[in-house]
């Protein structure tokens, strides 16, 4: 096996990496609000998306065969060995920001994490001159600021509509009305949200083997790449990212079916239009801003402001943040190469720290874990806690709460 | 990237969401309005339906959510436009591959 190709195959599982945690952070904007309502019991909910997913992915065709285009300049880069660096780095540094914000059941776009990755480690190989501000501007900040404001105006008419047109309908009837409403606005984002996002891991596995001379620029991609990211995606859908689905379904607002319904219509229709009018807004800030929305268009509702500040903060800094452990991990990477005169030791170092960062996150969740059955815990207070601490009194507690909404 | 250019770009969104993200959802909550028959309050404060609805009403009804099943065909067709273009080269809507 040579170096280079060693090097392929750590780039490409960081990749699917990448999405896999892509997947499992975008679960909550398609069902959170399903799954709060009870209009799709949480396991039921999790394997539709991601088989909405994995169709999704199927049904890009566009694929971008760069990798951040208009955001970042890689013509610049040092060869092939060069480019592979700075996508790699790039890469963890979003899955660690990715993994860092599901720990604190925080949504944050995988987008802009990327993008964030790719911004750091590009400035840490070829200096300022290698990032185009003005496409950051235009494509990554201007959509972040508007997306959760536009989606929550139209999320607050929706909801505010809906409750006053279906006033005089029966409870009953309401709940099961909006329920079908519900999963069939959810499942249009859950197929939207394929589409547009599997291509973006397919763009970087395409993008490292042509770098890699593994394949012609101008060929299809190839369709083990396809089918490799649609199922990482879907996977990592359905494993369901529980502690966002918490703080999207349960914490921002209580969610009820008809809320739910105009929160997830108001997304889909924003999320499918925006391309076209050119302003691709992120699918999190979009569901997001929806989900506010929803609490804010119905009269009495409480929307824990304190719990949106705490996202608003996170997304100011996923861009810096995920750029930071890009640019860090760059520099690790490269001046290990440098020293020892590998060419491949800087790259396993990474990967190692990206295997051992993302394990230590993983057991740090396991000590207030959010699964199935406490997703719809009672909410108190901060995101991906809750009643988790005292589990055995909370699961008697969770039940007598739903019987007494029943 | 002027303020005019955003303004530009973002009514247009803006637009789009209030008919299709607000208005569709506000249509079937008329439909599910229409399809709804007298309803009161009972003395624990729940609402039930005390006589179904009219036969007109549920006609109507029943045309709003046909329009709406149509609306999230479109839409599924909407996110599947470039695959269809490119496996059968049929440009549905006009608007594939752009």
């Amino acid at each position: 096996m040579t170096t280079e190709l060693i090097i392929l195959i750590i780039v490409v599982l960081t990749a699917l990496a990448f999405d896999f945690t892509n997947g499992f952070h975008d679960t909550a904007n398609a069902m959170a609000t399903s799954i709060a309502t009870k209009a799709l019991k949480p396991r039921t909910a999790v394997a539709l998306s991601a088989v909405l997913n994995l169709v999704g992915a199927f049904l890009s065709v566009e694929v971008a065969k760069t990798v951040g285009t208009g955001i970042v300049n890689l013509d610049a880069a040092d060869g092939s060995s060069g480019l592979m660096l700075i996508v790699f780095t790039g890469l963890v540094g979003a899955i660690l920001w990715n993994v860092l914000t599901w720990l604190l059941g925080l949504p944050s776009s995988s987008s802009h994490a990327l993008f964030g990755g790719l911004i750091g480690a590009t400035m840490a190989s070829l200096g300022t001159s290698g990032v185009l501000w003005s496409g950051v501007l235009s494509k990554v900040v201007v959509p972040a600021l508007f997306a959760p404001i536009i989606a929550g105006i139209v999320a607050t008419v929706g909801t505010w509509l809906v409750y006053r047109i279906s006033q005089p309908v029966s409870d009953s009837k309401k709940t099961s009305g909006f329920r079908y409403g519900q999963v069939a606005t959810a499942s249009l984002v859950s197929l939207a949200h394929g589409t547009n996002d599997a291509q973006k891991t397919m763009g970087v596995v395409f993008l490292a083997l042509v770098a890699a001379n593994e394949i012609d620029p101008a060929a299809d991609i190839p369709f083990w790449v396809r089918l490799t990211c649609a199922l990482a995606i879907a996977l990592g859908t359905y494993l369901g990212g529980w502690r966002i689905i918490r703080t999207l379904g349960k914490g921002l607002v209580e969610i009820d079916s008809p809320q739910g319904m105009a929160a997830e219509g108001s997304s889909a229709a924003i999320i499918l239009t925006s391309s076209h009018f050119g302003m691709a807004l992120s699918t999190t800030h979009t569901a997001t801003g929806s989900i506010l929305g929803s609490g804010i268009g119905r009269k009495g509702a409480e929307v824990r402001w304190g719990v949106m500040g705490r996202m608003v903060i996170a997304w100011l800094i996923t861009l810096p943040a995920s750029g930071a452990v890009g640019a860090v991990t760059w520099f690790i990477g490269h001046y290990i190469n440098q020293v020892t005169g590998s060419e491949w030791l800087g790259e396993l170092i990474v990967f190692l720290i990206l295997i051992s960062f993302c394990t230590w996150m993983f057991l740090h969740s396991r000590k207030e874990p959010i699964d199935p059955s406490n997703v719809n815990d009672d909410w108190h207070g901060e995101p991906a806690q809750g009643s988790a601490q005292t589990a055995a009194a909370s699961s008697s507690n969770s039940v007598a709460s739903q019987k007494a909404k029943v | 990237m002027s303020f005019a250019d955003i303004f530009d770009k973002i009514i247009p969104v803006l637009m789009a969401g209030l008919v299709f993200g607000a208005g569709l959802p506000a249509l079937y909550a008329l439909g599910m309005r229409l399809l709804s028959g007298e309803t009161e309050y009972t003395a624990d404060g729940r609402l039930i339906e005390v006589s179904p609805a009219h036969g007109a009403a549920r006609a109507v009804a029943y045309v709003i959510f046909a329009f709406i099943v149509l609306m999230i065909i479109f839409g599924i067709l909407w996110i599947a436009k470039d695959f269809i273009y490119h496996s059968t080269g049929f440009n549905l809507f006009g608007l594939a591959g752009e």
